[in-house]
């Protein structure tokens, strides 16, 4: 195997040398560029210096410095000093040393310092794909080395042992990658569960040309019922299979938040609290159309409250029928009874109660967990069109549902759990989640039940800094804000002060990745996904356009006819 | 931090008068009044002239004086030859011991000049036809006085190297006659009195710099003048004498003829410019062939005023290749920053001896004080 890529030193080590970092000096023509990787050979591996090793690096940092062209100088005095003449700049490159792979697939840091003089190489794609995907046979392929398109870099399923986070700002490309994790995973015969408030995956059936991927069959979406057009319509993705919410099910809490009822408004929840009460003892199975002709009822009643009162066991729909019309004559007599409920305060409630009417996600038809959990399947569960608070009520019951298998040992086979915006689902700082304790629950104990998390997001600095440190590995993209960054850091024992500073400098679709999916920090260019993204950002210029068409159509023509002699100035608006 | 700028205050404020005096230089008497008068008809504004097509060069030097342990010194010169992305560099080392005859900062010096003339005369052929930039002036005479007077401080076994340098210096008058080379000596400092004593016909204390610094304003040159080599009020014969007389050289005989010969090559044509307003005056030489002047046996001692327009090339030279305010010439500027030798550059220099020789030098805290470089 070839070590070097070409037999010419790119430069030589100078000024002083530390075992893990060094400098070299170097001309323009043969710099290396930033994150290239560099070979130091013949670097004593043990501390007796017997065994030899070369010793991969990777170019951190450059710096060029011209001794001629200084900052004092002006504009004029610069063009006066270029024109004939171009002065040679210097250059000093700084290496991170990777360390050296060990005969038994270990990556290792030698423990001499290669010497100031000693010549440094540019690394050959085989020394690179040796050291970087060597025996990773079973390896989940995302893309290549940045600045070496020859490299493929393979991420080793093991990794995730630890879940995984995907960490990126808007538009650097996360979901693209984890589509392409997706695919890989699913090829390797993975069971994935993706969570997708989005619809960033919806698509994975489908390529780019609308063509059928090669695990087209493997893919299951679900949605819930909507009236409202989707971003991608079920014909568009190739079709989903319906969930619904089961109404009754849920906790007073819950359906306040779905009917944005805010948390001030005590006297609100509180009487809905009372009317869902009162369902309750009459069925326990209700939807929000059965709420809305309750509380329809009782306000048509003058003496709603009284009668109300007076329920105090589960009675039976004739009878309640009964009390009901009684109630009604009641009132067209005009007779004034005890009530809980004023008119006002059912007509206060009544707009929520038509809101949870509206929505069409109740039903009874659940997840079907079994299908989810089968072998090499694929289950995107679109969750876009609810609300958070729906989302998160999804998700906690899936999950919990899934763990509760997976505790009893009923889950057969490995589960990859996908979750798109995660810090909406493990908010830090003490946001509430419905979801969250059974996140938290999964990441920290869900490695030992065959349950792994990939957590996804784009704050890391909002997401509970427990779930994120419970990721063994990370893959990060471009990340500029500040707070993002010192969450990271103190989330991620592998990520390196110089690997941070790097964040904020990565192009769209590359990468860092770190912890156990390789042996050591790598940075890759994510590779072609099979499938179509769901997601992807909107061209606004090609959108305008359109816009700007559509409103020169619609405009109307107003055409004048000139009127009488008034030849010069009429037909003029 | 003790108040020190509390007490610099207080200093300059009780020197307030004489510092006024020191920096807005008025005429102090008649002749001087006469001089700010006068000195304005030979100032003048820089004429229309189209760029000169002419190759430039620039030569350079740097040098660095290492006390050592032990009252040893270390002189290391380095010299270049900057063209238009073409280069020559020297480099050279001599070691003495410290003693009470020694001028080390003049030992030094001469050392420096000699490199810098000897890259020259030694590349002369590669750079013929052209203008060549030196940092520094060109009239010989005064350097030859305070070599003689400082030849006999020259450190143990190099006392020729004063010697070395007007030989240096006079092989490359011979190679600029020879390959058509335009030397250019650009002075930043200057104690000549050409000017007052032309305009007065007597000696005086004030400067040519003064002069032109404090008595004119703006952008401009002042009319040429054409100085022999036995200008300086020390007898000519004298001067060469007390040198050639201090140096052990049996070269000594020959250097003297061949100064003897080159005397009338050795006549300078010098002015003053200032390339902007609130630039400072640069002294100007040219060798007097350089310009078309052949000088006459009996204009060896004198002072001639010379007619703007011979300079016009050279003008032109200077104008085209001025770079701003931070870079007076720009080939000089590029050399200046390539040749300088930097601490770093004398720790490398150090270490190589060190380890060339493989003798235990160290640095003395003479330079160092309680640093700590090696």
């Amino acid at each position: 195997m070839e070590v070097v890529k070409t037999p010419e030193p790119v430069g030589y080590i100078v000024g002083n040398v530390e075992t893990q970092r060094f400098s070299f000096v170097t001309e323009p023509n043969i710099c290396p560029p930033r994150l290239e990787y560099l070979v130091v050979r013949d670097i004593p591996a043990s501390e007796q210096g017997l065994e030899r090793v070369d010793v991969l690096a990777q170019v951190s940092r450059l710096q060029v410095a011209s001794q001629i062209l200084g900052e004092e100088l002006t504009y004029e005095e610069a063009r006066a000093i270029l024109e004939g003449l171009s002065p040679r700049p210097k250059i000093i490159g700084t290496a991170d040393v990777l360390g050296y792979l060990t005969p038994e697939g270990g990556v290792r840091l030698p423990r001499h310092a290669p010497l100031p003089g000693q010549p440094v190489y540019l690394a050959s794609d085989d020394f690179l794909r040796n050291f970087f995907s060597k025996d990773v046979g079973y390896g989940i392929t995302v893309g290549n080395l940045i600045n070496r398109e020859g490299v493929e870099v393979k991420l080793n399923p093991n990794g995730l042992r630890r879940h995984l986070a995907i960490i990126a700002q808007t538009g650097a490309g996360k979901s693209y990658l984890a589509g392409l994790l997706l695919e890989n995973l699913l090829k390797l015969g993975a069971t994935i569960l993706v969570f997708d408030p989005n619809s960033d995956y919806v698509m994975m059936r489908l390529t780019p040309e609308g063509k059928k991927t090669s695990f087209s069959d493997s893919v299951k979406v679900y949605r819930v019922p909507l009236k409202a057009e989707r971003r991608y319509s079920d014909e568009k993705i190739g079709g989903s299979e319906e969930y619904t919410i089961r109404f009754w099910t849920l906790e007073d809490e819950d359906i306040f938040e779905i009917a944005q009822i805010h948390e001030s408004w005590v006297n609100i929840r509180s009487n809905l609290s009372k009317l869902l009460n009162s369902l309750r003892k009459r069925s326990p199975y209700f939807t929000p159309q059965h709420l809305k002709e309750f509380v329809e009822g009782m306000t048509e009643s003058a003496e709603v409250g009284g009668e109300l009162d007076e329920l105090g066991e589960v009675v039976s729909e004739n009878e309640l029928e009964e009390m009901t019309l009684n109630m009604q004559r009641k009132a067209k007599a005009g007779k004034e009874t005890k009530s809980s409920f004023s008119y006002e305060e059912l007509r206060r409630v009544k707009p929520y109660v038509d809101r949870l009417a509206s929505l069409e996600i109740w039903g009874d038809k659940d997840l079907p967990i079994d299908n989810i959990i089968s072998p090499k399947t694929l289950s995107v569960i679109d969750l876009a069109g609810l609300q958070q608070r729906a989302m998160e009520i999804v998700v906690d019951r899936t999950l919990r549902e899934i763990w509760e298998k997976a505790v009893l040992g009923h889950l057969p086979r490995p589960l990859f759990v996908f979750l798109e915006e995660a810090h909406n689902f493990v908010p830090g700082k003490g946001k509430p989640s419905r979801c969250a304790e059974i996140i938290n629950r999964i990441a920290a104990e869900g490695r030992k039940f065959k349950v792994f998390l990939v957590v996804i997001t784009q704050r890391p600095y909002k997401i509970n800094q427990d779930t994120l440190s419970q990721c063994g590995s990370q893959i990060i993209m471009k990340l500029t804000n500040p707070e993002d960054q010192n969450a990271v850091r103190t989330a991620s024992e592998n990520i390196s002060e110089s690997l941070l500073a790097d964040l904020p400098g990565l192009n769209t679709g590359e990468a860092v990745v770190l912890g156990e999916l390789t042996r050591v920090p790598v940075m890759i260019k994510v590779g072609k996904r099979e499938s179509a993204e769901g997601g992807a950002d909107v061209d606004i210029i090609r959108e305008l356009q359109l816009a700007s068409r559509e409103g020169e159509i619609s405009q109307p023509i107003i055409q004048v006819k000139p009127q009488g002699d008034d030849l010069m100035g009429g037909g003029v608006l | 931090m003790p108040c020190f700028p509390d007490k610099f205050a207080e200093n300059i404020k009780s020197k307030q008068n004489k510092l006024y005096s020191l920096f807005k230089r008025e005429p102090k008497n008649e002749d001087e009044s006469y001089l700010k008068q006068e000195i304005v008809h030979h100032w003048n504004p820089f004429p229309e002239l189209p760029p000169s097509e002419i190759p430039l060069f620039a030569i350079d030097g740097s040098n660095a004086c290492l006390a050592t342990q032990g009252g040893r010194y270390i002189s290391i010169v380095q010299a270049i030859l900057q063209g238009k992305d073409w280069r020559e560099v020297e480099v050279d080392v001599e070691a003495f011991r410290d003693t009470q005859k020694v001028d080390v900062e003049r030992f030094h010096q001469v050392h420096r000049q000699w490199l810098e003339w000897k890259i020259g005369s030694d590349n002369g052929e590669k750079i013929a036809n052209s203008f060549l930039f030196i940092d520094g002036s060109l009239y010989i005479s005064p350097v030859l006085y305070s070599w003689a007077q400082v030849a006999q401080r020259m450190p143990e076994g190099l006392e020729d190297m004063p010697l070395r340098a007007l030989d240096a210096f006079l092989s490359l008058v011979e190679a600029s006659r020879e390959y058509g080379i335009k030397l250019i000596g650009i002075s930043k400092t200057s104690k000549g009195h050409f000017y007052p004593r032309l305009l007065l016909g007597k000696e005086t204390d004030i400067t040519d710099l003064e002069i032109f610094s404090f008595w004119t304003e703006g952008s401009g040159f002042s009319t040429p003048l054409l100085v022999g080599p036995h200008t300086i009020p020390q007898p000519w014969e004298r001067v060469k004498s007390d040198f050639l007389r201090a140096l052990p050289s049996p070269k000594k005989e020959e250097v003297s003829s061949r100064l003897d010969n080159l005397l009338p090559s050795l006549s300078v044509v010098l002015f003053y410019i200032r390339f902007e307003e609130g630039d400072e005056i640069y002294r100007v030489d040219t060798l007097a062939p350089s310009v078309g002047i052949t000088t006459k046996k009996e204009e060896l001692e004198k002072i001639t005023i010379c007619e703007p327009k011979i300079i016009y090339p050279i003008l032109s030279v200077l104008l085209s290749s001025h770079g701003g305010f931070n870079v007076y010439q720009t080939l000089l500027y590029v050399a200046h920053n390539e040749v300088i030798l930097r601490g770093i550059d004398q720790d490398v220099y150090l270490t190589l001896l060190r380890e060339l020789t493989n003798l235990p030098i160290r640095r003395s805290k003479v330079d160092t004080r309680f640093g700590r470089r090696f």
